[in-house]
């Protein structure tokens, strides 16, 4: 097993390179497992082929921060600080890029960020209006006129305080 | 990277979007729609929404029985910081009656019994948060309405091993009828499932424990329905806990602390952060007892006593933040918090004896059983019909005195009820006279109304004044050709 003290390399799809604490790294459960099967291998660069490099900032800017608020509040209070950073976190997230960081921890299979980034394109689109949703996620509308009226319909009362912005 | 995601991360988006949005979504496109409908989906939404409930506000259910308010359910985002109003529905019900009730509230679906009489012969499932609704068929144990010696206790739930929602209904005689020796009759239990989509009787549980009971709030707790029952032996009543497993569709019970067992005041079980509990009202104290190891009697332990002269009707359920939601002699809504000691207003107004509250989830369970057309939003009929004095006259001439009569009787409680205006006028002393209730009252200019409906008595009176009741006012007055149909069937009666 590799120490915790040591560093890995992580390198997007641009080709730029991350030098990351092992500790933050294993939360990326596709790292660990690259790394668990060249274990002994001085080799300890990783690319994420399909991971652009301010995502790759995003994903270890959280673990970190992760990982150190876990070693600091040991014996309690780890769950509230983290909320607080993780809202932080996603202020300075634009509404557009949580969709392509999404795909990247989906990706990267890191569970915890996954959540937190689903949950807040969740409240994105809370009470948006269906065309909102549908250009935000690049859907094109496959119902007819008719059948969508009919859907719209059953739950007429859903649509109320919708809105656009 | 492509700009769309894959559908297992849409998916675990969805699952994190709120009932109301996701009813939106289901018209984003085809596959939306099916993913939202899946019985897959309804079950893993309602998992990762309980899962959160630790995390994110968790939400609160006011249900109120009390006929003729316009609204009657509630839902509360409940934590720390708030205690506010997240949703307001009206009932499914179409009789209303002052114990049309409550019997029970499970992954966010209610189940209502809609009878005046709380036999449970026509019950309903209601989810408020997809504003659905399904009635069950009419179960197989019968319930004579004539008479009064019936007592009926259900409680509804989940099994858990079948991925079923069940109704559990018993019937027994009420408990002056035991009492008094008048009646013996063995207990009868039938279970509704909403998988198979009928009733069944189960034969697991004649009278195991001398049991009677009458109307008691049965309280749910890991799949497992508790209701305060009376056990009768030797002629002397104990207090008990009857037990429902909807699992093992097994019954047992628990016995109270021994204080309580033969306690005369108020009891009423509860449930207290995941453990059985019990509220005990006393002329001073509220006391609140917990069960700390489930089914182990010597675990009974007294948790709170709280002085209640002058300030607490009844306590109604604990919050999430484990303070106790309360009923104050005032009709308020109250807290309590327990490590200050100090009871805090809600600002919300409770309903006497009427309101009735505890911990709900928001779900999608039912989307799928109940059919648009049932929605009770989309079938907008007004609650309150106006009859204005010509029509009261009408009815006079042309219905069977009797049936007048109690159509007297129920114009002047209904009037009273919203007006306060004093008894032993006879309806064509008034402007307007007001019958029937359902969602919100008309108003007052709206002579033109549609007399669509007319609730019990008069339509308990057969095929002749039901049909009458379906026509509108101004069609009523339009001409005597169709008074003349209308009243032949009815004149045969005098």
């Amino acid at each position: 097993m590799a120490s915790t003290d040591d560093k890995v390399i992580l390198k997007s799809s641009e080709g730029e390179c991350f030098e990351v604490d092992m500790a933050v790294a294993s939360h990326l459960q596709i790292v660990k497992s690259v790394l668990e099967d060249c274990e002994g291998s001085s080799d300890k660069v990783v690319s994420l082929f399909i991971v652009e490099a301010k995502y790759v900032a995003m994903i270890i800017e959280y673990y970190k921060n992760y990982v150190e608020l876990k070693e600091k509040h040991e014996e309690g209070g780890f769950e509230e600080k983290l909320k607080e950073f993780e809202k932080q976190f996603l202020e300075q997230i634009d509404k557009k890029e949580l969709k392509g960081l999404v795909m990247a921890v989906n990706y990267l299979n890191a569970p915890a960020l996954f959540d937190v980034v689903c949950t807040a394109i969740a409240k994105h689109i809370e009470n948006k209006s269906v065309e909102y949703v549908r250009e935000y996620f690049g859907i094109v509308n496959d119902f007819t006129a008719e059948e969508e009226a009919q859907i719209r319909e059953e739950h007429r009362w859903a649509y109320d305080g919708v809105n656009d912005d | 990277m492509s700009d769309y995601l894959p559908p297992e991360v849409v998916v675990d988006i969805l699952m994190r979007v709120p009932v109301k949005s996701l009813l939106c979504c289901k018209c984003v496109c085809k596959s939306w729609n099916s993913i939202i409908s899946s019985p897959e989906f309804i079950t893993n939404h309602l998992k990762q929404t309980t899962a959160r409930s630790r995390r994110n506000p968790f939400l609160f259910l006011k249900y109120i029985s009390k006929p003729f308010t316009e609204k009657s359910c509630w839902i509360y985002r409940d934590n720390d910081e708030e205690f506010s109003v997240h949703s307001q529905m009206e009932h499914p019900c179409k009789i209303r009656s002052w114990n049309n009730g409550f019997i029970g509230s499970c992954d966010g679906v209610i189940c209502l019994s809609n009878d005046e009489k709380h036999y449970l012969v026509h019950p309903l499932l209601w989810n408020p948060s997809i504003r659905r609704y399904l009635r069950l068929p009419r179960p197989l144990i019968p319930c004579h309405t004539s008479n009064n010696i019936y007592g009926v206790i259900a409680g509804f739930g989940f099994d858990s091993q079948n991925n079923d929602y069940k109704v559990v209904r018993i019937v027994n005689v009420r408990r002056s009828m035991v009492i008094n020796k008048k009646l013996k009759h063995p207990i009868e239990v039938e279970i509704y499932s909403l998988n198979a989509r009928s009733w069944k009787m189960i034969g697991a549980c004649v009278d195991p424990f001398g049991m009677c009971f009458g109307n008691m709030q049965p309280t749910l707790l890991n799949g497992i329905v508790h209701w305060l029952v009376y056990r009768l032996v030797n002629q002397k009543e104990y207090n008990s806990v009857l037990t429902f497993d909807f699992k093992k569709e097994l019954f047992d019970s628990i016995n109270l602390p021994k204080i309580v067992v033969t306690e005369w005041n108020e009891l009423s079980v509860t449930v207290c952060q995941k453990s059985l509990g019990v509220f005990h009202l006393d002329d001073h104290h509220c006391n609140i007892w917990v069960m700390q190891e489930y089914g182990v009697v010597d675990s009974w332990i007294k948790i709170f006593i709280i002085d209640r002269r002058g300030v607490i009707e009844r306590p109604l359920c604990f919050r999430s933040n484990g303070e106790i939601l309360m009923e104050s002699v005032n009709d308020k809504l109250i807290t309590y918090d327990a490590e200050e000691q100090k009871i805090y207003d809600l600002g919300i107004i409770g309903f006497g004896g009427w309101c009735r509250a505890e911990s709900y989830v928001e779900s999608l369970v039912l989307l799928n059983e109940s059919k648009s057309d049932e929605t009770p939003t989309k079938k907008r009929k007004s609650s309150i019909f106006v009859y204005f004095t010509p029509v009261v006259k009408f009815l006079q001439s042309y219905l069977m005195p009797a049936a007048v009569d109690e159509v007297n009787i129920r114009l002047l409680n209904i009037e009273q009820g919203i007006a306060g205006t004093s008894k032993g006028k006879r309806p064509d002393h008034y402007d307007k006279v007001v019958i029937s209730t359902n969602e919100e009252v008309l108003p007052k200019t709206k002579r033109e109304a549609n007399v669509r409906q007319m609730e019990q008595p008069l339509a308990t009176r057969g095929a002749s004044s039901r049909t009458l009741i379906n026509y509108s006012l101004p069609y009523l007055f339009r001409g005597a050709k169709c008074l003349d149909r209308l009243a032949v069937p009815i004149r045969r009666r005098f």
